[in-house]
């Protein structure tokens, strides 16, 4: 192997265990928070973060090729449609009445 | 270029559409052959042709049926080069936003205190409406709730998250990218 081929497989193996450890943590938030809406963000957010840099990872490692512009078209579209879901999502919850747990509601005993 | 500018303000203006209807048709046509290519990567006749019917065909229906409604999400050229700037101020806001709630997450005390804030802006273009709920959204720490009459509801795990939503740091770079 020469040098620049590792060089990016450590670029891109960086950029995919970060991605892991945000999905690791969207799925711990998921479990962790203390409400729908709060849930929602890390849902949400780890599709932006994770597998942005997951794509990103891919895109390093394959070099610049007509793929290159598939993983491009794949990141513009989890960007575009995780938050439409995740406004959908809090939306309906909150026309439907939901209301967000707020830490005052639980040091006042309600919760 | 300037041409292109001057189109793009006519088109969120005028009431009488029609007129660009050969415009949208060929934009629409050509935004779907370069997807064609790229998803395909051939070159080859049979499959350009394939891409190149289907294209056509597709962009008439989407100027005909899909894109009726008076405001286009086109941008001009100008505003398309800065459009590319804002994607990179937004990543790097999103990168920065998503260690700050990792941190949170992670913390065995799960420091957060989430409100719910309201926030007025004067939008023209409902592509940029669309815009800025999106990069709140995308933005780790803050979720766009609801949308109307240009008052947005954002859920914000913290109050230190809603920061650049309210002094209108994103508002004024989103109305840069669509409104000028």
């Amino acid at each position: 192997m020469t040098d620049t081929a590792v060089v990016t497989r450590a670029i891109s193996a960086v950029l995919a265990c970060t991605g892991a450890f945000f999905f690791l943590v969207g799925t711990i938030g998921i479990l962790r928070l203390p409400d729908f809406y709060s849930r929602t963000h890390a849902a949400t957010k780890c599709d932006t973060v994770g597998a942005g840099a997951v794509l990103l990872s891919l895109a390093v490692l394959h070099g610049l090729s007509v793929d290159t512009l598939k993983i491009v078209a794949i990141a513009t579209f989890v960007l575009l449609s995780s938050p439409t879901v995740g406004n959908a999502l809090a939306r309906a919850a909150y026309r439907t009445g939901l209301r967000p747990w707020t830490r005052q509601e639980r040091s006042g005993g309600e919760k | 270029m300037s041409g292109e500018g001057q189109r793009g303000s006519e088109q969120s203006r005028s009431p009488v559409r029609g007129s660009d209807l050969p415009i949208r048709f060929a934009q629409s046509s050509t935004l779907l052959m370069v997807f064609w290519l790229v998803l395909t990567g051939s070159f080859k006749v049979s499959d350009v042709a394939m891409g190149a019917t289907l294209s056509l065909a597709l962009g008439w229906w989407s100027a005909t049926h899909l894109w009726t409604r008076e405001d286009a999400p086109v941008l001009t050229w100008r505003q398309s080069v800065r459009f590319v700037g804002y994607v990179g101020y937004l990543v790097r806001e999103i990168v920065l936003a998503a260690i700050g709630v990792a941190e949170k997450v992670l913390d065995p005390h799960m420091p957060i205190d989430p409100v719910v804030i309201s926030h007025r802006t004067g939008f023209t273009r409902d592509v940029s409406r669309v815009a800025l709920a999106n990069s709140i959204t995308l933005t780790p720490g803050t979720l766009t709730i609801d949308l109307e009459d240009d008052t947005y509801v954002i859920h914000c795990l913290n109050e230190e998250f809603s920061e650049g939503i309210v002094n209108g740091d994103f508002e004024r770079r989103i109305k840069r990218v669509f409104e000028e």
